[in-house]
């Protein structure tokens, strides 16, 4: 479904502080309708004290924050019937039993829960358990059925595929792209590159509390530097690869060649193609990776 | 007002309620059992209340008949005793719901959903009356079946009387507890400044029975407006005693809804 121009999500000069300690300053973002945005940041740089702004849980200290054109603080109430969320620290109710809490969340919205019985079973759910045996692996399937199965026409998740195995992460992607062919809007926090890499439109970098950058996908790929180590059973010479525009830098080693490249690797392929290549890894690089290249550019861009 | 948390509360809580009624009927019950055997010796016990210490006395209440079976239900059970159970009740009910979610980290996944922040709080308390009024009856009704069994004289009018100023009186503690609850983040420090005002309210409406100076503030205390023994043995209502509490009430829990809708929840 093609995504319209209309903001569902938008934030003017969002500000929070806990007395003198930052949570995000100056924040500055508008979401389509139909958009899939990541909200990318290491531990502490803002994600949560954002998602707690949005869904009214916490009151900005400067700015506002607007979902759907409704005030998130002061709107929450009708905000909520059409968002759904799954919080950053997830925290059920113990007590009860699976099915007790999907009912109990469930007469909130009486009536509106098309896709519950879908996604209990898509993510493997067995309703019949306490709350408090489950993993915590389960416990975050319970959160986004939770989020899910009332069909909203919003999801703000933070960090949504925390605790979950590969199989359900994948369930949980695929969930995503439906989300995305249905046109819903969601706005996903992750400290995750590859994750947010994978599902998302556009993607925020948010660091010490405040929005560095927003990117497409295809201009965060352009600008993402990774390694690659090549062993060769030939010895071609660094400068062969160093001549390709999308190599950064060359460094020999003992028994390999680490080549440093930025964007599209069609080329490199191509040229290591022409060797006798004897084994390779081309690791994804770490989020702290990403942000010093990210900053290494920035300086660049700022020297005189 | 949303009727899903209260019956969400009335489930969560039911055992404990029922803990809670059973031992309130059963203390009752207790009382109302050994009666008979005290009645039969009342000059004793005359005379055993009369060698008390006028200090002891003034604390228990000097003018309360203690041989009188209404009289002895007041000494012995609304004095202190069902207080104590009542607040604690109360206070865990107020305390739990609030602070307590916000404690659990269960607060964000309620407030995810479409419900406002007042009806949260309102829910919550209309929940902590309905179980206050249930305590209530489970202590009523079995003392009033148990003095029909032993035959011993306790006026239903006394009865409905006495219940009134019971609910009043705690409420007015369990506002006061929904406040601390809306206030702090950690059920504990909400607990303890329930616990707390119990503590200074009695203290200080003990010492100002003996101290002219403490006596100027004896208005600050809870107690000074509790008396059951008019309102079990004669039905009388004081209705600016009430007035007193209903007021308390009112403040303390329009409070806590007004500081809750404006507090960040935080984990």
């Amino acid at each position: 479904m093609a995504r319209s121009t209309e903001l569902t999500i938008s934030c003017s000069d969002l500000t929070k502080y806990y007395g003198r300690v930052r949570g995000i300053e100056g924040l500055d973002l508008g979401i389509r309708r139909g958009e899939i945005f990541g909200f990318l940041g290491p531990n502490g740089a803002g994600k949560t004290t954002t998602i707690r702004q949005l869904m009214g849980m916490i009151r900005p200290t400067r700015g506002i924050a607007t979902i759907l054109g409704l005030d998130s603080w002061n709107d929450s109430v009708e905000i909520k019937r059409r968002v759904g969320c799954i919080p950053g620290d997830v925290n059920l109710y113990d007590q009860l039993r699976v099915h007790e809490l999907l009912d109990y969340v469930d007469r909130f919205r009486p009536g509106v829960d098309p896709l519950r019985g879908e996604l209990v079973e898509r993510f493997d759910l067995d309703t019949g358990k306490r709350v408090k045996s489950l993993s915590s692996g389960n416990r975050q399937k319970v959160a986004i059925v939770l989020a899910f199965m009332h069909d909203p026409e919003i999801l703000i998740l933070d960090e949504p595929t925390s605790g979950l195995d590969p199989l359900k992460q994948q369930e949980f992607y695929n969930l995503i792209e439906e989300m995305r062919e249905r046109g819903k809007t969601v706005f996903l926090s992750s400290h995750i590159l590859s994750e947010v890499e994978r599902v998302c439109d556009r993607v925020g970098i948010v660091r010490e509390g405040r929005l560095v950058d927003v990117s497409t996908i295809e201009e965060l790929m352009q600008r993402k530097v990774r390694h690659m180590d090549v062993r060769f059973r030939d010895q071609p010479a660094a400068a062969e690869f160093e001549a390709l525009p999308q190599v950064s830098s060359v460094q020999k080693h003992d028994d390999h060649m680490r080549i440093t490249i930025r964007g599209d690797v069609d080329a490199l392929i191509k040229l290591l193609a022409t060797h006798e290549v004897e084994d390779l890894t081309f690791k994804q690089p770490s989020l702290e990776d990403f942000f010093l290249s990210f900053y290494d550019d920035q300086g660049a861009a700022d020297e005189p | 007002m949303n009727l899903n948390l209260v019956q969400r509360s009335i489930l969560d809580r039911r055992i404990s309620l029922i803990i809670y009624a059973l031992g309130v009927a059963a203390y009752g019950i207790l009382m109302t059992s050994i009666w008979p055997s005290m009645a039969d010796d009342l000059s004793t016990l005359e005379q055993l209340w009369e060698n008390y210490p006028e200090g002891l006395k003034t604390v228990f209440g000097a003018d309360i008949p203690f041989t009188r079976f209404d009289g002895f239900l007041t000494l012995e059970y609304f004095t202190i005793m069902w207080i104590i159970i009542g607040v604690a009740f109360s206070a865990s009910v107020a305390t739990g719901a609030l602070a307590g979610e916000i404690d659990k980290g269960t607060m964000e996944l309620l407030l995810a959903q479409p419900v406002s922040r007042v009806s949260v709080v309102l829910s919550k308390m209309l929940f902590h009356a309905a179980g206050l009024a249930f305590l209530i009856a489970a202590t009523m009704i079995p003392l009033k079946l148990g003095a029909l069994v032993i035959d011993a004289e306790l006026s239903t009018r006394g009865v409905a009387a006495l219940s009134l100023l019971l609910f009043f009186f705690v409420m007015s503690f369990g506002s006061l507890g929904f406040l601390f609850s809306a206030w702090f983040s950690d059920r504990g420090r909400a607990v303890f400044a329930v616990v707390g005002l119990l503590i200074f309210a009695y203290a200080l409406d003990i010492l100002a029975k003996f101290n002219d100076f403490i006596g100027n503030f004896h208005f600050l205390s809870l107690f000074r407006y509790y008396d059951p023994y008019p309102y079990m043995h004669s039905a009388t209502i004081d209705w600016s005693d009430l007035a007193v509490y209903a007021g308390i009430s009112l403040t303390a829990s329009a409070l806590a809804a007004f500081h809750f809708r404006r507090r960040d929840i935080a984990v």
